[in-house]
């Protein structure tokens, strides 16, 4: 009978570092050698135990590790001792003691080395210390096999050929050494877990915890303002950037407002240096990435290594409508230089080339929420040591393709658009660009002034719903936020403020405010989506949004959802209208979700 | 429970190179055991079972070791036997103390020999030599290491994620094991004595043997494994209890698996390596688990003790005596050297055998016992 058996508690000993249930327990860098350290954490024991000075370095390992590991709640006297077993494993068997056994033969064979030229001796210091007499066993195998310790574990216990159970690996060779060692037992006790492979593996494998990633640069250009400066000043004084289409060649022109970047192409080309001939996504990708990176200002860049990960839903799509009005008349005619930088990737790649990023490029489009996955997936390069600084975030330009495919939807509004509203009817399409820069610790302490704060937790999960509509439930979105916060150890009275995804769509703003009730009812923190400001910029609204959810944090700032009149009646919340200056913000969640139902929340917090 | 059978077996050692070989032999009173002189190995003069080195299987260049070439010929006879598809469900085990632990004698040590001498290095040549498919399984759990191969096997034949295990097992007496017993005071002045009041220790033995055992019979008269435990003193990691009572302990539960009681035992292989503490100590457990009436050997005086083979060894043979219906004799007893004295065999019995029952104890503690019974 297959049974639920448990690991009720776990020890590992590697670089010179005790952990116990995962967290450390001692750590002696200063041990010059292993003995010195064994012995340091034999003193930590507060035990007199006069064997211990006759065992080699490998059982003093794994009997150190078996005494931490039933330290602290294991009542050895629930069992009967031949109801406890010890099944060990390792790579090279004794080989440590084996050496020194062959150097002592020439003078005179040591026979209390020669006892320890055997491994299973480990597994009989730790019965007799603990008078434990149940089936003992010992495998040598080239890696640790957590999948055969399971199931032959695991076996034993459902067997009732033991009731309780040390297992795991004891390694120790010249100066490399590992103990890992599991208490699996039947009954759940405290913060047990489930004894299963992947537990074990991942126990096993105690991975040091992720470095954090901070927030030293933003750079961003929406309707609102060329940069963070000219749109922090919109904020403050209300003023959104939707307006009748000036830029684009529409027949909607008049019809639909939309929020256009204020620049031209032309005047977008000059300030950057490039051909005027460039896509619009480029050139505002490429304003906001270079504000980003002078605002971070990170000394002696030039010797790290530097990633550009950057989103965007509709690459040179702006030249590709120019390149056919041509060719759609002869297909022999058309400028094909319109086109060569037509898909996402060259974007990206002309950017990078710009700012001079050699080290790390990818491009990442999973529509609205590209750019949130291009700063999470930044900043998993980070945590992984990967790369030093990415530089994260996306661009979209609004194009013909765009605007006629979400009028078709039906989902734009023919006034300026009114997130969370009870009478809202629709999103204005936006055009922009935002970055963060996400530098390492390391990186963090050589900048010149503080980081702005740390991207602490991200999440990303799919709806499973629709192609173009939420569900009514919000899953996606709600398993977003929940990650999020799971990832950043916070709970949700830790949120000071809420950067909405917030379209203005009747679907998303439901389907949203839904997660938002089932996670945060009844105590809501001030919400608002900045769309009603910028319209919604697709590839891009992530990483402006995170730009905006980085100032808050910096600056103690609650952004306004403009517009807002009536409450939904669904909810019992509703965003804040007013723009609020010095209020304390730690932790700011930032929504994005896409078509596809590929919802990602961001969180940042101060330092 | 489903039913394992031994579907193959062999047993290679210096008295012979197949099961059939060395039971002949052993009841023809065949000893491996002599007296050497052999300076590579030790200073002094002394006794043990060792192959000669002229067997055809140890020569030729290969790029196996002494180690990997005894365990390779004896899988070779066994598949023979039982020739099952090693790419399909089919597990390998090997037993092993020291494995390739010569190598370090005279190698540099350096990483690359470190990782040759390791067993697992073995077990992957020894596995892809043969073609066995799953990761093979190493135990070197000291002398018990060869019953707990068939402990091990027999689980994983149960589990019912393996048809067949072969199970196999080796040790090469090297400078390293005579010299650590010899620390010991450990090794007897001639062939052992096992449980004789003049014993003095153990005579070491070199030796590989296989063992198939499998989820479905092979013939009539395949033998079964019908029940299996270990159990540790939690006492010392040199000598054994002062009491007994971990071997017994074993003994009752392996019964309890096998669904027998201690009269439905018919013979026993003791481990009996002919010191003065383990003979007693086995004495003591049988006499715990009122077994002392049944007839009993030790196979050390044939064999020597061969360390990682010699739980498998002296279960093929204690195998073989269930099949023919006769038992060896304990070679080197003739007056009881235990305070509780036991039935030794000291003459080529015949009897109606149903099961036995096989046990070992080793450094560290462990206890092993073993129950094969007929159909």
């Amino acid at each position: 009978m297959k049974q639920t058996n448990y690991i009720t508690s776990s020890c590992i000993i590697s670089n010179h570092t005790v952990y116990k249930n995962g967290t450390v327990l001692f750590s002696e860098q200063a041990a010059t050698d292993v003995p010195g350290f064994l012995n340091a954490v034999y003193k930590t024991r507060d035990i007199n135990y006069a064997r211990y000075y006759k065992m080699d370095n490998l059982n003093k390992l794994g009997w150190l590790a078996s005494e931490i590991l039933l330290s602290g709640g294991f009542d050895k006297t629930k069992y009967r001792p031949e109801d406890i077993g010890v099944i060990l494993s390792n790579r090279n068997s004794s080989l440590d003691t084996d050496q020194r056994y062959l150097k002592s033969v020439a003078d005179g064979a040591s026979p209390s080395l020669f006892v320890y030229t055997l491994p299973n001796i480990v597994t009989g210091e730790i019965c007799i210390r603990n008078h434990f007499k149940g089936e003992d066993a010992f495998f040598i195998a080239e890696d640790f096999d957590a999948d055969f310790i399971t199931n032959y574990v695991g076996k034993l216990l459902d067997d009732d050929v033991l009731q309780a159970c040390i297992c795991g690996w004891v390694e120790l060779l010249g100066k490399e050494y590992k103990a890992a060692l599991f208490l699996i037992e039947k009954v759940k006790t405290g913060d047990a877990t489930l004894f299963t492979k992947e537990k074990v593996t991942k126990i096993f494998e105690n991975k040091k915890p992720l470095q954090d990633v901070f927030i030293a640069g933003v750079g961003v250009i929406t309707a609102m303002g060329n940069n963070v400066a000219e749109c922090l000043s919109s904020f403050e004084r209300g003023e959104a950037g939707m307006a009748d289409i000036t830029h684009l060649d529409t027949v909607h022109a008049g019809k639909l407002p939309v929020a256009e970047v204020k620049m031209t192409n032309v005047e977008l080309a000059d300030k950057n240096g490039m051909d005027v001939g460039m896509s619009r996504t480029t050139l505002l990708s490429l304003t906001a990435a270079k504000e980003a990176l002078k605002d971070a200002a990170i000394p002696r860049i030039e010797t790290l290594r530097v990633g550009f990960v950057s989103a965007n839903t509709v690459g040179g799509m702006d030249k590709s409508e120019d390149f056919f009005i041509d060719f759609i008349t002869d297909n022999s005619k058309g400028k094909l230089k319109n086109v060569f930088d037509h898909e996402c990737g060259s974007m990206t790649e002309v950017v990078a080339n710009q700012l001079g990023i050699k080290d790390y490029m990818t491009t990442i489009s999973t529509a609205c929420s590209s750019s949130a996955n291009a700063i999470f997936y930044g900043a998993r390069l980070i945590r992984n040591d990967v790369v030093d600084i990415v530089v994260a975030g996306g661009a979209d330009a609004l194009t013909k393709f765009t605007l006629n495919g979400f009028n078709t939807l039906m989902i734009l509004d023919k006034e300026f658009c009114k997130p969370f509203d009870e009478n809202r009817r629709g999103l204005n399409l936006g055009e922009g660009a935002g970055y963060v820069v996400l530098v390492s610790e390391k990186v963090m302490k050589t900048l010149n002034r503080p980081a702005y704060c740390k991207l602490s937790g991200y999440n990303n999960s799919n709806d499973a719903y629709h192609q173009t509509a939420s569900s009514p439930e919000g899953t996606g979105s709600y398993l977003a936020m929940k990650g999020a916060l799971n990832k950043a150890g916070l709970t949700t009275s830790d949120i000071d403020y809420i950067n909405l995804h917030g379209t203005g769509t009747p679907n998303n703003d439901n389907a949203e405010g839904t997660a938002v009730k089932r996670l945060f009812d009844p105590h809501y923190p001030p919400m608002s989506s900045t769309k009603s400001f910028t319209g919604h910029t697709l590839g891009a609204s992530g990483g402006i949004e995170a730009v905006f959810s980085v100032l808050a944090i910096k600056h103690g700032l609650i952004y306004p959802n403009l517009r807002f009149e009536t409450r939904m009646h669904e909810f019992s919340f509703e965003p804040e209208t007013r723009f609020k200056k010095g209020q304390a913000i730690s932790h700011v969640m930032s929504n994005s979700f896409g078509f596809g139902g590929n919802c990602s929340s961001l969180i940042f917090s101060k330092i | 429970m489903a039913d394992v059978f031994i579907t193959a077996d062999n047993i290679l050692s210096p008295i012979g190179v197949t099961t059939a070989d060395n039971f002949e032999r052993l009841k023809a009173g065949k000893t491996g055991v002599r007296k050497h002189y052999n300076k590579l190995l030790a200073d002094e003069p002394f006794y043990a079972s060792l192959f000669d080195g002229n067997e055809a299987i140890l020569k030729g260049n290969t790029h196996y070791t002494k180690f990997e070439r005894l365990i390779i010929a004896s899988i070779t006879d066994a598949l023979k036997q039982y020739p099952c598809n090693l790419a399909h469900r089919t597990a390998l085990i090997i037993c092993s103390t020291k494995g390739n632990i010569s190598l370090l004698e005279t190698g540099d040590n350096t990483p690359v020999l470190k990782q040759r001498i390791s067993l697992s290095a073995s077990a992957k040549l020894i596995a892809d030599h043969f073609g066995f498919t799953s990761q093979p399984l190493v135990i070197s759990n000291a002398c018990i290491s060869g019953l707990m191969g068939i402990i091990t096997g027999k689980r994983l034949i149960l589990s019912g994620e393996y048809d067949n295990v072969v199970i196999t097992g080796a040790d090469e007496i090297s400078k390293f094991i005579l010299s650590g017993f010899g620390s010991f005071q450990a090794i007897s002045s001639g062939p052992c004595k096992p449980f004789d009041i003049g014993r003095d220790g153990i005579t070491l033995g070199e030796g590989a043997a296989t063992m198939i055992l499998s989820a479905h019979q092979n013939s009539g008269d395949d033998v079964k494994v019908t029940g299996g435990a270990v159990s540790n003193d939690a006492n010392h990691i040199s000598a054994p209890s002062r009491t007994g009572e971990e071997l017994k302990q074993a003994i009752t539960k392996s019964l309890a698996e096998a669904n027998l009681g201690n009269t439905d035992i018919d013979f026993i292989s003791a481990h009996g390596t002919a010191t003065v503490y383990n003979d007693e100590m086995e004495a003591k457990a049988i006499t715990l688990a009122n077994m002392r009436h049944i007839p009993l050997n030790s196979l050390k005086g044939y064999y020597g003790h061969t360390l990682g083979a010699a739980g498998l060894i002296e279960s093929i043979i204690a195998i073989q005596s269930l099949k023919q219906n006769i038992m060896i004799p304990s070679l080197g007893f003739e007056e009881t050297g235990t305070t509780d004295s036991l039935n030794i065999c000291t003459e080529l019995l015949s009897g109606h055998y149903q099961n036995c029952l096989k046990t070992a104890s080793g450094f560290g503690g462990c206890n092993a016992a073993v129950i094969f019974s007929k159909k």
